[in-house]
């Protein structure tokens, strides 16, 4: 049996409505779902945005929305989820309808598992394939194009008190409907649109590079990759281009078919680590470690590096560029919509790890944490997918020449 | 992809596919709610003893399996009804079909309309909104199957018509399920699944999340077919197998673009097969027809061209780059069969003064009358093939 068709499942049944006026459909969404008493959960900055006001004004008077909780923090805790489940309750409310990032629709996801499980304790449900029977009607307004949480069949939620993140994975907690519609992103603050475009990128090109790859996942990513290589960096000056809103928040769902159908690697261990360890919001992690994944990678999946050059940079430079310079020329693109983006968002979107600092301009990571950062990442699941294996060593070494932005020099077949 | 036209998109299928696929099928069964479900074989199936491999994959699995695995190519009314009631007296909560054409379409039905709806008629299916409940469903294609089975359409009872409740949950393709009837029956199926979507992926509906499915089955019916007519194989069969799953999830509102249609028209003839039509038919209309958009036609058919080729700067350049892959992947398949395949309609005995009949056809649906009488002509005398210069594309 060859490669080619060893097993894989690929499946997503979440409804996707797409379009400049989409949210005009939200009521027809919800009556098809039989949900007469929707809660909508959404988080501050979104309420603050007008958002919410959006939404409603698209939906008219046919919603009759049960609650309004604005209150969902970043990373949200588990008590969150008691909380909002339990208002739920109260309200009587029949179905959910998430409006914010990967945050909040994570955080939706795991309400749903609580008021349709007719439980109050969430740790009993966690892990893969707990959940045996469908949940209560779940709509998904994604507000960020990048996590593409609003196709995937996982949520984690933080326990403060044990330390830990309770991750959750079940075909029941994916949203029965995902609306795509450009007017929920096109507020996003420039230095948000990279991060979470980059997020979206990598999604895909982990996907398209990973051990898990499948033909399906690999016509997501492709796709994916194309529609961000196209649409990012000029949203980046035309923040108010609606098209290019819709194409990146198309993007960023069909990155998250294709992760959600194959798999992730290197990138997103050391996000992570990064990301649990430091406090650093995952799109940042993923812009700076993107391209040292892909070097690091490289010897293993040149070819395919290379097929995605004429994808995210179009057929042009593909077929200009000398067969054994694509995967490099792919690898130095992703550097330089990473610098571009970092101008166009006046240095908001860092580079390297030393540029990314608290409001006193204190780095979050330090050189210091390096060891435990490395130590994170080798135990981190998302690698056991990656092409090449890699080790504490490697992984220090990456983030050594992720500090200041060097590349990484690896050489074919030797370690780093 | 154009992002500006609003879409909805829902593919609630989950595809499993490789070896040991057929394994993983319980799980999925018991995860919904399955405890007895039923096995439809077609005689193609059940003379490669698909029923005992089937019963082997779901040992263990604590599933009661109904089997009836006599399904004719063509059913009778009667035995539909008869199908129908043996089911509601079976207490089976699952269907799946193993097979082509009618296998699938009776699956779909009895999942359908088997569990608490109305008793229906198969041939008389009512519009989706009478479904009040329906079982999972799942389809086991062959490699020579039509697509159709893993789509949202009823083949056999109205194939214009797609309705997405009839999409099964569950697309299997296993290397011990893939079996042909015959190989050639094989790579005619693959043809005309490519042709079919290729034509889907450039007209101008459709979307980048069906655009998945067309995409793959475009690069592995591609990749596959050449391969497999020179040297077949049970791995070629799987490969063709998905790529035609592929093709059939891939099915939008319209079944059939202009090629297709032609090609139907031109078998319906009897001198020349659904296959060999639609490889005569599909690069000219491709090369003629306003109806393609050249951005799509330039972007989709890069799956079949090496990259490198698509380019030009020019997009008709990219058009003809295009192409071209795709007239030396079907010129390889008439070489290699020569007793099945003829090159040029006027070899396969086709008068041409009836081209003007089959001109009509089409221009009955909205097709310009004049460019397909000119498109034909050029299929008719086989200058298709040198000739790569369009006559419009706007």
């Amino acid at each position: 049996m060859t490669q080619r068709i060893r097993y894989f499942e690929y499946g997503c049944g979440v409804r996707v409505v797409a379009g400049h006026r989409a949210l005009e459909r939200v009521p027809e969404i919800l009556g098809d779902l039989s949900a007469r008493r929707p809660m909508f959960v959404t988080d501050p900055g979104v309420a603050a945005s007008g958002l919410l006001e959006t939404v409603r004004g698209a939906m008219g008077s046919a919603v009759k929305i049960g609650h309004v909780a604005a209150d969902v923090p970043p990373d949200s805790p588990k008590d969150t989820v008691e909380n909002l489940a339990t208002r739920y309750r109260e309200a009587d409310c029949d179905a959910l309808v998430a409006l914010g990032g990967g945050s909040v629709i994570d955080t939706v996801k795991a309400v749903n598992i609580l008021v349709s499980e007719g439980s109050d304790d969430l740790m009993i449900h966690a892990g893969v394939g707990r959940l045996q029977k469908p949940l209560k009607p779940f709509v998904a307004l994604p507000t960020t194009a990048g996590t593409g949480s609003e196709v995937t069949t996982v949520s984690v939620i933080k326990d403060p008190i044990r330390r830990i993140k309770l991750f959750f994975s079940s075909r029941y907690l994916l949203p029965d409907a995902a609306v795509l519609d450009p007017r929920l992103t096109l507020g996003l603050p420039p230095a948000v649109t990279a991060a979470t475009g980059m997020d979206a990128l990598t999604h895909a090109i982990e996907a398209y590079t990973c051990m898990a790859k499948n033909p399906l996942s690999d016509a997501a990513a492709r796709q994916a990759v194309a529609l961000i290589g196209r649409h990012l960096l000029p949203l980046m000056t035309s923040p108010g281009d609606a098209q290019g809103r819709l194409a990146m928040a198309i993007a960023a769902s069909l990155a998250g078919m294709a992760f959600s159908n194959s798999m992730v690697g290197l990138v997103h261990s050391l996000g992570h680590a990064v990301g649990a360890l430091c406090q650093v919001p995952h799109g940042n992690c993923m812009a700076i470690f993107l391209p040292y994944g892909l070097e690091y990678n490289r010897h293993t999946i040149e070819p395919l590096l290379a097929e995605l050059l004429f994808h995210f940079a179009g057929p042009e430079t593909g077929s200009a560029t000398p067969p054994d310079r694509r995967a490099s020329l792919f690898i130095e693109k992703i550097r330089q919509l990473n610098h571009a983006l970092h101008l166009a968002s006046n240095g908001r979107h860092p580079r390297c790890l030393k540029e990314i600092t608290d409001r006193d301009g204190k780095p979050l990571v330090t050189k210091e944490r390096f060891g435990e950062i490395a130590a994170a990442a080798v135990n981190d699941g998302s690698l056991l997918w990656n092409p090449e294996d890699a080790d504490w060593e490697d992984c220090l070494a990456i983030l050594d020449a992720a500090w200041d932005g060097r590349p990484l020099g690896r050489r074919t077949g030797s370690g780093v | 992809m154009k992002a500006g036209n609003d879409f909805a998109f829902t593919c609630p299928a989950k595809v499993l596919c490789g070896r040991l696929a057929l394994d993983h099928l319980p799980v999925e069964l018991v995860e919904r709610g399955a405890k007895k479900p039923l096995f439809l074989f077609d005689l193609t199936a059940t003379k490669h003893s698909l029923p005992r491999i089937v019963h082997k994959a779901l040992a263990n699995s604590g599933l009661v399996m109904g089997v009836i695995d006599y399904i004719p190519e063509r059913p009778e009314p009667d035995q539909l009804r008869d199908l129908r009631e043996w089911f509601l007296k079976s207490r089976c909560d699952a269907v799946i079909g193993v097979g082509r054409g009618w296998v699938a379409d009776m699956a779909k039905c009895l999942a359908r309309f088997g569990d608490g709806n109305e008793a229906r008629d198969f041939n008389k299916a009512l519009p989706p909104e009478v479904f009040e409940q329906t079982l999972p469903l799942g389809i086991v294609p062959p490699a020579d199957a039509t697509g159709f089975e893993a789509s949202s359409h009823l083949e056999t009872v109205f194939p214009e018509s797609r309705f997405i409740q009839f999409m099964p949950d569950l697309v299997v393709i296993d290397p011990r399920t893939t079996i042909p009837r015959t190989h050639s029956d094989a790579i005619d199926a693959a043809v005309s699944a490519l042709a079919s979507t290729v034509e889907q992926a450039v007209l101008p509906q459709g979307n980048p999340f069906i655009g998945i499915y067309a995409q793959a089955a475009i690069h592995e019916l591609a990749s596959q077919l050449a391969v497999t007519a020179e040297s077949p194989s049970r791995i070629a069969a799987v490969e063709l197998a998905a790529g035609i799953a592929y093709a059939g999830l891939s099915l939008g509102d319209t079944v059939c673009g202009p090629a297709s249609r032609l090609a139907q028209r031109l078998a319906e003839s009897g001198t020349i097969s659904a296959a060999n039509a639609v490889m005569l038919a599909l690069p000219v209309m491709l090369q003629s027809m306003p109806v393609y958009r050249k951005e799509r036609l330039a972007r989709l058919l890069g799956l079949l061209a090496p990259l490198e080729r698509l380019g030009a700067t020019d997009a008709a350049d990219n058009i003809r780059a295009a192409i071209g892959p795709l007239l030396d992947l079907f010129n390889r398949l008439m070489n290699a069969a020569p007793e099945r395949y003829v090159s040029k309609l006027e070899a396969a005995g086709l008068a041409k003064t009836d081209l003007d009949a089959y001109a009509k056809h089409l221009a009955d649906d909205g097709t310009d009358k004049g460019l397909v009488r000119r498109a034909l002509s050029r299929i008719w005398s086989g200058t298709s093939a040198d000739n790569h210069d369009r006559e419009v594309i706007p």
